[in-house]
């Protein structure tokens, strides 16, 4: 069983998260150098988000047209919980199929190291929203 | 230069074709040419060969494959194949020299995403080195077992093919013991390697792993570097290993992940050999088309030979081709984690082959000065020899991208 109930406490969950790391400005500030959309694509619950290049947040499709590169990243809701928990092998999880991106792979890595700091807001606001800790 | 097919070539990419392809013709080539008759053992420590690197370095190519967020230039695919191949255009061997010493910070990025202390080990000093001291190899080739490790663990016969390069699990980390052999690229030069060993001979290949090693390690030392027919500005030798011990951070695939390490560090190679011989196919062309201009015979300029017109378009062709594919190739592979083995695997033996043939129609063009070491096109026509053999035996390559098609049935 998911660990997120509904798509709705999904979006409260990672769309809050994402937008309390870029109310940090480093974390802002190395983002949008990226110059990238980043798409998350999340089953179990069904879901959507997308990371816009001004480093701001949209829940759910979005029917615009990207103009710089998309990097897309899908995966269970699940192992998404896993690897904001930071109890996820990024690399093992991608051999494995658990986790499907495309996109420039320089892109995609760069990705990573921008996540990192944000990981830590995760456990708090999951927990307000309802969602266990235990991965 | 060619003739750019690509319609939407960005000012970008139009930019760093022409740098890259200058700093191949006005450095690179040159310095190729003089280190191709300067003694094996010599090359890594020779001015030339030290000042090349380093205006590498100062250019940032030698982060090319490092994505940005870790400080590398993070090129895009189109970005990536138009250096590759401007490089080699210049000198195979200065290409595969710069490429190469990107795979320990590369990898580290691959396999090693999360891991602080291995990026702030082998990641970020190389990126920010602007002087060539810090240089990486790729260390996979040994004595007993070549084209061995192109083989896919599961493949029949795999469990019995034990590597020369063993480790053994002690308190902490690994004890390694064994040798590489002399085709490590950059090994006789290098400060760390992508190392490629066996973790669990009971295994055979199914046992292996990759480590992230700092080659000023006790118990390492190199051996002779080999003489060797063509890409002679690349350093090559061996490595020995002696109870060295690495530690268990320093372990960035285990048996587990490796079948995914593999296949990944396969296909960003053999990519990247298509689009350097497509360079180097180029550059052969480049010079059969300069000589078939400048060189009079039975009264007219050679170009002006029906025969040598129909060897031209045919050379043409092979180089036109090598590209579309290579292209196409870096654009899917270099566009995701989860890369196209087979397809790198065809791309390169087609791109190689093409060198090949394209240098030596280049040198019957030629004639008696392809044959002469007055002309570059003897050289490039050994550098790309060697290319059928490095990175994989083409044959082994199609064992390897013949199983993944059988692998391939019913889908």
């Amino acid at each position: 069983m998911s660990k997120y109930e509904s798509t709705e406490q999904l979006y409260a969950v990672l769309g809050s998260t994402w937008r309390k790391a870029f109310e940090q400005e480093d974390i802002a500030r190395k983002f949008k150098s990226l110059g990238i959309y980043v798409h998350f694509i999340v089953h179990e619950p069904e879901g959507e988000l997308w990371l816009m290049p001004d480093a701001t947040v949209h829940e759910g499709a979005w029917d615009g047209t990207p103009d710089k590169p998309e990097v897309r990243m899908e995966m269970k809701a699940d192992i998404a919980h896993k690897f904001w928990m930071d109890k996820l092998n990024v690399p093992m999880a991608t051999a494995k199929g658990d986790i499907k991106a495309k996109g420039p792979v320089s892109k995609i890595f760069s990705l990573l190291p921008v996540i990192k700091p944000a990981k830590k807001y995760y456990p708090e606001i999951a927990k307000a929203n309802g969602v266990s800790l235990e991965v | 230069m060619y003739f750019e097919l690509t319609p939407d070539l960005s000012e970008e990419h139009e930019h760093i074709k022409s740098m890259v392809h200058t700093f191949a013709r006005d450095v690179l080539r040159p310095a190729a040419k003089t280190l191709d008759a300067v003694p094996a053992d010599e090359v890594g420590g020779h001015p030339l060969y030290r000042d090349a690197m380093r205006q590498a370095y100062e250019l940032n190519l030698h982060t090319i494959l490092v994505p940005e967020g870790f400080g590398g230039m993070g090129l895009d695919p189109l970005a990536t194949h138009i250096v590759l191949e401007e490089l080699a255009w210049g000198s195979a061997g200065f290409a595969i020299s710069i490429a190469v010493s990107q795979f320990p910070a590369f990898g580290a990025c691959l396999l090693a995403t999360d891991n602080d202390e291995l990026i702030a080990e082998f990641t970020t000093p190389f990126v920010e080195n602007r002087d060539a001291s810090l240089i990486g190899c790729w260390a996979i080739t040994e004595p007993d077992h070549g084209s061995d490790w192109l083989m896919q663990p599961d493949m029949e016969g795999a469990e019995k093919i034990v590597p020369n390069l063993r480790a053994k699990k002690v308190d902490g980390g690994w004890l390694v013991n064994g040798q590489k052999a002399a085709w490590v690229s950059n090994a006789p030069v290098a400060h760390h390697a992508y190392l490629f060993l066996n973790i669990d001979s009971a295994q055979g290949l199914r046992g292996n792993g990759i480590a992230l090693v700092d080659l000023s390690s006790k118990g390492i030392s190199r051996g002779k570097a080999w003489e060797k027919m063509g890409q002679r500005a690349l350093p090559q030798g061996e490595i020995y290993f002696d109870d060295v011990f690495i530690p268990d951070n320093n372990l960035i695939s285990d048996t587990e992940l490796y079948p995914f390490a593999i296949d990944a560090t396969l296909s960003i190679a053999n990519t990247a050999m298509s689009a350097l011989f497509t360079g180097v196919a180029q550059a052969a062309f480049d010079e059969a088309m300069r000589y078939a201009r400048e060189r009079v015979q039975g009264g007219r300029p050679l170009i002006e030979h029906p025969t040598v017109q129909v060897n031209l378009f045919e050379m043409f062709k092979l180089v036109e081709t090598a590209r579309a594919i290579s292209r196409r190739v870096m654009l899917y592979n270099y566009q995701t984690i989860t890369p196209s083995l087979q397809h790198a695997i065809a791309a390169k033996v087609f791109c190689t082959d093409a060198a090949v043939q394209v240098s030596h129609m280049a040198i019957q063009i030629f004639g008696g000065m392809g044959l002469s070491k007055e002309s570059d096109i003897e050289m490039i026509f050994r550098d790309a020899r060697m290319a059928q053999v490095e990175d994989g035996v083409n044959e082994a390559l199609a064992l390897t991208a013949g199983h993944l098609l059988r692998s391939m049935e019913g889908e």
